[in-house]
């Protein structure tokens, strides 16, 4: 009863050549490889570097202290600021930079960043906010204190080692990345719903259609095609996989996720000819991997006057035994497309003489 | 000529030229059997890309128990098997149309067609029809097995693989029409 067809057995030693770019392109999936685990270990080797000297600094820093300096590191996030305040009223010690209040009525000298200009300018506590504001390295004054009455001239370094943390969005609790496909407008189905898929999962998408991916937090993010927002659209020729990477808590993650890219459309023939000469006789629509396939064929007036449920039959122009009358016919069309997205098509044919 | 074990060990220390050697010898076959269950020639070459890639990472898992080829087979039936679970649970069809037992009287025997005409025509059938009927006229796994691989009851793929003959006629007659029955 189990036996099998020879013939089909025979076609456990099909052997076909494979295309020739093949090999080339696994070899070169095995060099990518290689290559991103070497830059991984020469990323972290840079990062202890930075690490150091960052340390370097901040300890030449501790065990100088009071020394007047205008050296500005900007690379390793040291910034030394120069101020020259003059103030007439109490003013005390404001926890963090947005702390400053207008509230403060007294002129203020301030005077940016190494200029020891012998010319002060005179702002407004405003301006001293949007000023101080404009700089946006410095994040912690609370040890800067300022005095009544005393004309203050200080060189303060302001160390900035926490800049990371400030950037970070408060509290993340998604580490999920949303992937959401639209299908365009003018693609077949209408009846298609966006569609989340999670992390470094496969998404099919038919071809010409664009899919969304998203990523809900991070900062530093870089996707594989050299975008940095957090979603990226992508229109696919070919099933493609994008990579990104992005910083979160001080950590840096990795994923990546493909879109397979299908061809799943239906074409679909706008007229025919069913008059027996072999040529464009029957109408059917052309597609791979189609299944649960429902054609209805309608005349103008509604009347329905041909089914089929398989792709290979088509309509032949008859209806009831005889051919139809030339003219604009309807079809309706419903299938499950390569992806098992459940499609639905309406259009018009017409039945050429 | 290298032996067997010298291209494995090769492959193993990542010499390239020892991958190349490899990779000429067992891809024609593993090409074929992508070639099956897969819709076309892209997605078959895609494939086996993959599998390739895959083949190098675990081929220091190949202990020598059978046939090195009988290996590489299984997994990228597996492999292959685990693409199609994971886009979708096996799409099964079961909507053969009236019309479609219309030729089920003619013999399946399309003698007169080549390797590659049959592969071509497998690969036109719906996906639970190509794997079931891939996996038991072909590889000649049996209706337990399958049903453990795919996770479905054994009575479905039986109902798969006599749909899947009975579709194969079906397109053989569409396209071959008279002739090939007659």
């Amino acid at each position: 009863m189990e036996e099998r067809n020879h013939l089909f057995q025979s076609l456990r030693q099909y052997s076909p050549q494979p295309p020739q770019q093949v090999w080339k392109k696994i070899e070169h999936q095995m060099d990518v490889s290689n290559k991103k685990t070497m830059s991984g270990s020469k990323k972290w080797i840079i990062g202890v570097a930075v690490g150091l000297i960052v340390g370097v600094i901040v300890g030449l820093w501790l065990l100088l202290p009071k020394t007047p300096k205008t050296t500005t590191i900007s690379s390793v996030n040291v910034v030394e600021t120069k101020k020259e305040i003059v103030l007439d009223s109490v003013f005390t010690a404001p926890s963090t930079i947005n702390d400053v209040t207008p509230a403060v009525s007294a002129p203020i000298v301030v005077d940016e960043q190494r200029s020891n200009s012998s010319t002060p300018l005179n702002v407004s506590p405003q301006q001293v906010q949007t000023i101080i504001e404009k700089s946006e390295n410095i994040t912690d004054n609370s040890h800067q204190e300022i005095k009544q009455n005393v004309v203050a001239t200080e060189s303060k370094p302001e160390k900035n080692t926490h800049n990371d943390k400030t950037e970070q969005p408060s509290i993340i609790d998604s580490t999920e990345t949303i992937l959401e496909t639209h299908i365009q407008e003018d693609t077949i189905a209408k009846s298609v719903l966006p569609i989340f898929v999670e992390l470094n999962q496969h998404q099919n998408i038919c071809r010409g259609e664009k899919a969304t991916l998203r990523l809900p937090q991070g900062n530093n993010i870089v996707w594989s095609n050299g975008a940095t927002t957090n979603n990226i659209t992508v229109n696919p020729l070919e099933t493609t996989t994008y990579q990104v990477t992005w910083e979160q808590n001080h950590q840096c993650y990795q994923s990546e996720m493909t879109i397979s890219v299908l061809d799943c459309a239906l074409f679909i023939p706008n007229a025919f000819s069913p008059n027996g000469d072999g040529i464009n006789d029957i109408f059917r629509p052309v597609g791979e991997g189609i299944s649960n396939f429902n054609m209805l064929i309608f005349s103008s007036n509604g009347e329905r006057l041909f089914e089929s449920k398989d792709i290979f039959m088509g309509w032949d122009g008859k209806s009831g035994g005889s051919l139809s009358k030339a003219g604009v016919y309807i079809y309706r069309i419903s299938f499950q497309d390569i992806t098992g997205q459940q499609r639905q098509l309406q259009g018009i044919l017409n039945l050429l003489p | 000529m290298e032996s067997q074990e010298e291209i494995i060990q090769g492959c193993l220390k990542g010499d390239r030229q020892k991958q190349y050697a490899f990779y000429q010898q067992f891809s024609p076959v593993l090409y074929g059997v992508c070639l099956r269950y897969l819709r076309d020639d892209e997605s078959a070459a895609d494939m086996l890309q993959e599998c390739f890639l895959k083949i190098f990472e675990k081929l220091g898992d190949y202990r020598g128990e059978g046939s090195l080829e009988g290996w590489l087979r299984k997994l990228t039936i597996n492999m292959i098997l685990n693409t199609i679970k994971q886009n979708q649970r096996l799409p099964l069809y079961d909507d053969l149309s009236d019309d479609a037992d219309r030729y089920s009287h003619v013999a399946l025997q399309p003698d007169h067609l080549t390797q590659e005409e049959l592969v071509k025509i497998i690969q036109r059938l719906p996906t639970g029809y190509k794997t079931v009927f891939n996996l038991y006229e072909i590889e000649g796994y049996s209706h337990q097995e399958i049903a453990e691989m795919l996770g479905i009851s054994e009575n479905t793929s039986r109902t798969q693989l006599r749909n899947a003959k009975i579709k194969l006629q079906n397109i053989l007659y569409q396209m071959y029409g008279k002739n090939t029955f007659e």
